[in-house]
């Protein structure tokens, strides 16, 4: 067997073998992968890039220590009125960024699936839907989750939504239970 | 290598790293969302930091392999040992910015410091991080080519 008998030999050799380890795996994982070419953090790339857009957001959460945007934001107060209207949905979509198995755990109500770092397996059935809708609510874990305004930065510039379309629940499903509201489990909305 | 002391050593190591490579397999998206929220990888081109995402579980689990079977174990023990003083240090970057932003006081803190074992108390993980880079540094001086 090839043994290196320099230091520099072993790294390189270990780099080769985790490189090559990295790739494969994450190839036969399919959907379930990372895509290497695709930005994940668009919201970071259109704050460096423009000071106006969503992505730059001094008006919201400078103050809060939460990650910031440019999206209208949605409060618990309107939460709190949305259980009124859970049953005439008609122009209100909530979308939930979160991961598969943190929806099925527990959603609110209503709530659609739309992992952020899944979406191409949930946009392109429900994009005409949500141009037609009147406000689209998105929301992650709360705190400093920051894959709804990342999933917002996307349906605005890569799948053409109007930024005033989308709202931003920064408190999120934790807000959401904290607040004693219901929860729904399951992968029905 | 012939120190048994150097031989054993290794190996906890190389368990340690295993354990916790494999705990970063699991979903890759989650591992990509911690190391960019240390923000020492930029987010431009995309592929740099995706590809850390995808590549730093197995580099934790190869090196964990090599310290514990013995072949290439001196460049396992130095890469390990780089790899886990460069995420010693943004621990200590975010920890110092999460005490800015909300004043939480430094024995009292706790976050998920994409380490692969969910929420932890950041002063015992950096007094764990750094037996970890002692050990294997230690190692990396002490074994020989096989």
């Amino acid at each position: 067997m090839f043994r290196p008998r320099s230091l520099s030999g072993e790294v390189l050799i270990l780099a080769s073998l985790t490189l090559a380890a990295a790739l494969l795996v994450n190839g036969l994982r399919g959907q379930s992968g990372l895509d290497l070419d695709r930005d994940y953090f668009p919201a970071d790339s259109i704050a460096t890039e423009s000071s106006d857009g969503p992505g730059d957001a001094a008006e919201n959460g400078e103050a809060t220590g939460k990650p910031q945007h440019g999206y209208t934001s949605f409060y618990l107060a309107d939460a709190k009125d949305y259980q009124q209207y859970l049953d005439d949905q008609d122009g209100v979509i909530f979308l939930d960024a979160r991961s598969q198995k943190l929806f099925e755990a527990g959603h609110i109500p209503g709530a659609r699936l739309c992992h952020h770092y899944r979406q191409d397996q949930y946009i392109p059935a429900m994009l005409e839907e949500l141009r037609a809708a009147d406000i689209v609510v998105i929301y992650c874990a709360g705190g400093d989750c920051e894959d709804s305004i990342q999933l917002a930065t996307d349906l605005v510039f890569t799948h053409g939504l109007t930024q005033e379309l989308i709202a931003i629940y920064e408190g999120g499903f934790a807000e959401w239970v904290n607040a004693g509201l219901e929860v729904r489990e399951g992968l029905q909305p | 290598m012939k120190s048994p002391a150097v031989r054993v050593l290794a190996t906890i190591l190389g368990l340690v790293l295993v354990y916790y490579g494999v705990q970063k397999l699991g979903e890759p998206a989650d591992f990509l969302k911690s190391i960019h929220a240390y923000g020492f990888l930029p987010t431009r081109p995309p592929w740099l930091l995706n590809l850390a995402a995808i590549a730093l579980p197995w580099l934790e689990i190869i090196c964990g392999a090599a310290l514990i079977l013995g072949p290439l174990r001196r460049g396992a023990a130095l890469l390990s040992s780089l790899v886990l003083a460069a995420f010693t240090l943004a621990i200590m970057v975010r920890s110092f910015q999460v005490m800015g932003a909300d004043g939480t006081p430094f024995f009292e803190l706790a976050f998920d410091c994409g380490c692969g074992s969910g929420a932890v108390i950041i002063w015992q993980k950096l007094l764990f991080n750094g037996s970890l880079i002692a050990g294997t540094a230690w190692v990396a001086l002490r074994a020989r080519p096989q």
